[in-house]
């Protein structure tokens, strides 16, 4: 079940998509964390009085992939719980198969969803 | 192989065999009855001869006794005779002349004597071969107490006396002498020669055959010259014999010796001996020697009859063997120089006639169909010549191997792009050329095809060339066979580095750009979703269905996209295949619930029928899926509303088949060959149907072909097309892969 205002994490390195994905988000009440790559995401998540309750990854960062984002984050004790949902446009096998077997919660694929879909997966998993 | 022994020698020596024993038989009983005859004959003739001796013993002694006579009848005897008492002077010279004359003419007698009463001998003439002579007065003897005398005188008929005479040299014939009135005046006595005797009894023998007279004492009455001892003293049984018989033969085997004898016939004869006994000796040689004379008599009557029958042998064999040889020397020829124009010219109306008539039948068709051959062989070469040229300069590589894999053949082509010239390669095994980087299922699935005698093809084969630089490769191999037996396999090979290279750029540039396409088309999409949910505010009716059209159009874009990526995943070969156990009833199923939403919309109606005893089948599930959802998502889409799609599932031995048909807008006939090539629409449906972009069937062939299955189509324009595709029961292989197709 939906947690009551939920915070999220957002990691897209394209702007446009990032507009999109936080203001659909706020229609749903959701708080947000924007983060244009996965440094900035790191810092966030080390200044951040609050952890999110779900980060929603882009594969494809201009400074790391899905794959070294997941390997840094389930290396910190307190961030190792917060559950990922990738969200990319390329997705072949091993790329899947990788990433959920390092703890992403899905892998969904951008263009084939409409993103009111993709949120509704999403909190679903909060 | 010459033959050892020729018929003709064969046929020799059997008819020598065959004639020789009768020939050895007839000989033998010749040369036996031959030899049993001379010997018969030879002692026969002695026996004869004996008896010519007898004979001319007796005339011999007759003639003596005559000759006797005639001297007393002789006219100066007569007067000397009866002259009673001769005076000194009164020397009867006219007889004593007379008598000289009768000596020495007759030349048997040595010795005349004439005695008187008193027993005083009166005359006595001697020749001694040379002169004869009168024994002088003083000389003469009285022989009055001689048997000789006292025998004679008491003779009263016409016979004779014999006697010997002391020196044993004489047979002595006496008469007594009487006158006309038969008043006794003395005894004459006539003394022939033994020598004599035995010249006239040797004169009908056989040579070196001896005839003695002796006494049954076994004394000699005539000498021999023989050397024979007395016979009787030495052999008992000859004095037996000639005692109890009076004629015989006996064998002597101390003097190896026939001994034949016989009593002679004196009966006209007066004499004091008991018995006067021929003898004939001839010495067993002598026999013998007729006896070899027999056998040289058979050798001359056989051995010409040997020679006849040899020589008959010879030209009968020869008869026969002839056209044998004349046989075998025509096949030498032939055989020699190839002249297959020869004939074997035999007119014989025997087996071997007929065996040549045949011979000569064989050798018109052996030359027809050797003509035949030769013109066949001809054109072959000509063909294999022209292939052979064809496959030197083929612009694909060619390697022939055996059926153990050593390479038999490569052509220049190949050579080109391996490296390697034929010499290196030939007798090898194409194993070095292996990189190790092939994916291990290709060579696997090579070998079970060919081990089935089934073609294969593969893109997926990287090598190394003989410099050590790598090229991908593609083959193309089938097993060459014959009467079922694969004997060579053939395979095409191309260095398809550069296209390969080509391909993967062009995938990559199709997968980075559908990526690229992605972003952007991803935000339009939600962008444009938030318009129509109005997070930007209310928009109306007009605005709505515009940004809907936009919407619909950018989602098609997504699709395509989609597509092309799958397309370049197909041919870059990176699709991962990963077959599981799959209930194809439930996959079908499944499908046509996704599709429900589609086909109730256009109030379709899809009708499933399914074998009841279909397997789970090792597939893919996610490719296949893709293809029962393009070919149900086509028949949908390309068929009118209120139209009806069956779907049949059916299986045989071997593979499972699915037939999807529908009573839609079919492919018009012209374009039917191009349904499967990408990009492809129908023109009939272009109008009608806007959504869609080519790639589905392209797609959904590539997927069934890459499942070992065949894929195919009916259709008529108007009426409807039913689609086939088979899935082989033993379902598919694992693919190691990056990617997989997109749903």
């Amino acid at each position: 079940m939906p947690k009551e205002n939920p915070s999220l994490m957002v990691v897209e390195d394209e702007s446009l998509l990032l507009q999109a994905i936080i203001k659909k988000l706020d229609t749903y009440k959701v708080k947000t964390v924007s983060c244009t790559n996965g440094g900035q995401a790191f810092d966030y998540l080390e200044n951040l009085t609050q952890l999110p309750d779900l980060i929603w990854l882009d594969y494809h960062l201009k400074d790391m992939d899905g794959l070294e984002f997941m390997n840094k984050l389930k290396m910190r004790e307190k961030w190792k719980d917060i559950p990922v949902v990738v969200v990319s446009n390329s997705a072949s096998d091993d790329k899947v198969h990788n990433i959920l077997g390092l703890g992403a919660k899905k892998y969904i694929i951008k263009a084939e969803h409409r993103l009111d879909d993709i949120i509704k997966t999403v909190l679903e998993i909060i | 192989m010459l033959p050892v022994f020729s018929i003709r020698t064969k046929l020799i020596l059997a008819f020598a065999l065959m004639y020789s024993i009768p020939i050895a038989i007839l000989s033998y009983s010749f040369y036996k009855d031959s030899v049993g005859l001379s010997k018969e004959q030879n002692l026969n003739t002695v026996n004869q001869n004996l008896d010519l001796a007898d004979e001319t013993l007796q005339s011999t002694l007759n003639k003596a006794k005559e000759d006797l006579i005639s001297i007393g009848t002789l006219s100066s005897f007569i007067n000397y005779a009866f002259n009673k008492t001769p005076q000194e002077n009164d020397y009867p010279s006219e007889l004593v002349n007379d008598l000289y004359s009768f000596l020495t003419n007759k030349k048997a007698y040595n010795q005349f004597t004439f005695t008187d009463l008193t027993g005083q001998e009166k005359i006595k003439i001697i020749y001694d071969g040379y002169k004869t002579y009168l024994v002088q007065e003083t000389d003469l003897a009285n022989i009055s107490n001689l048997d000789l005398f006292t025998q004679v005188k008491k003779l009263i008929n016409d016979k004779a006396y014999i006697s010997f005479s002391e020196t044993g040299d004489s047979i002595l014939i006496s008469k007594p002498y009487r006158t006309d009135d038969e008043k006794l005046k003395g005894v004459i006595t006539l003394s022939l020669r033994t020598s004599s005797i035995l010249e006239t009894l040797q004169k009908n023998q056989l040579s070196k055959e001896y005839v003695i007279l002796i006494n049954e004492e076994g004394n000699y009455i005539t000498q021999s010259k023989s050397g024979v001892s007395s016979v009787i003293r030495d052999y008992p049984e000859f004095a037996e014999a000639i005692r109890t018989e009076t004629k015989g033969q006996i064998f002597s085997k101390s003097i190896s010796s026939y001994i034949t004898f016989t009593h002679a016939n004196l009966s006209q004869f007066s004499t004091a001996e008991k018995s006067w006994i021929l003898m004939s000796i001839i010495e067993k040689d002598v026999i013998e020697k007729d006896i070899q004379t027999s056998l040289s008599k058979t050798l001359v009557y056989i051995a010409p009859l040997f020679l006849v029958v040899t020589l008959f042998a010879f030209l009968l064999s020869g008869l026969i063997a002839r056209p044998i040889n004349i046989f075998k020397n025509t096949v030498e020829e032939i055989i020699q120089k190839g002249n297959l124009n020869k004939q074997v010219n035999i007119k014989s109306k025997d087996e071997i006639g007929y065996l040549a008539e045949k011979f000569n039948e064989l050798l018109d068709r052996l030359k027809d169909y050797y003509e035949n051959l030769e013109n066949k062989v001809k054109e072959k070469t000509l063909e294999i010549r022209k292939f052979q040229q064809a496959v030197e300069a083929s612009t694909d590589g060619i390697i022939i191997t055996g059926t153990d894999s050593d390479i038999i053949y490569v052509n220049p082509k190949w050579e080109f792009f391996t490296g390697y010239n034929l010499d290196e390669v030939k007798g090898k095994k194409p194993t070095f050329l292996k990189s190790g980087k092939t994916p291990k299922y290709v060579y696997e699935e090579m070998w079970i095809a060919l081990k089935n005698n089934r073609e294969y093809y593969t893109d997926e084969i990287i090598n190394k060339r003989k410099d050590g630089t790598e090229y991908n490769t593609e083959l193309a191999i089938a097993p060459i066979t014959e009467s079922g037996r694969t004997i060579y396999y053939v395979g095409i090979a191309n260095d398809i580095t550069k296209r390969k290279e080509v391909d993967r750029m062009k995938s990559e540039f199709i997968s980075l750009a559908s990526h690229q396409l992605r972003t952007p088309l991803s935000a339009m999409r939600w962008f444009l979703e938030m318009l129509l949910d109005g997070d930007a505010g209310e928009i109306n009716g007009e605005q709505r269905e515009y940004i809907t059209n936009v919407y619909q159009s950018n989602n098609r874009m997504i699709e395509l996209v989609n597509a092309l990526l799958n397309v370049s995943r197909i041919e870059s070969g990176r699709i991962m295949v990963d077959p599981v156990p799959t209930d194809l009833e439930e996959l079908v199923k499944s499908v046509v619930s996704e599709t429900k939403v589609k086909y109730t919309e256009k109030k379709q109606n899809i009708i499933v029928s399914i074998h009841s005893s279909l397997p789970k089948i090792n597939i893919d599930p996610k490719l296949i899926r893709h293809v029962f959802l393009n070919l149900i998502t086509n028949a949908i889409k390309y068929s009118p509303e209120g139209g009806e799609i069956h779907i049949f599932v059916s299986k045989n031995d071997k593979e499972v088949m699915v037939q999807v048909s529908d009573t839609g807008y079919g492919i018009p006939e012209t374009e039917q060959t191009k349904i499967f090539q990408k990009f492809y629409r129908g023109s009939n449906i272009i109008k009608n149907e806007i959504d869609g972009n080519g790639l589905g069937l392209y797609l959904t062939k590539a997927i069934v072909e890459s499942s070992r299955g065949r894929i195919w189509f009916e259709s008529e324009e108007n009426k409807g097309t039913s689609f086939w595709f088979t899935l082989p029961l033993g379902g598919m292989e694992a693919r190691q892969g990056e990617v997989s197709i997109n749903g």
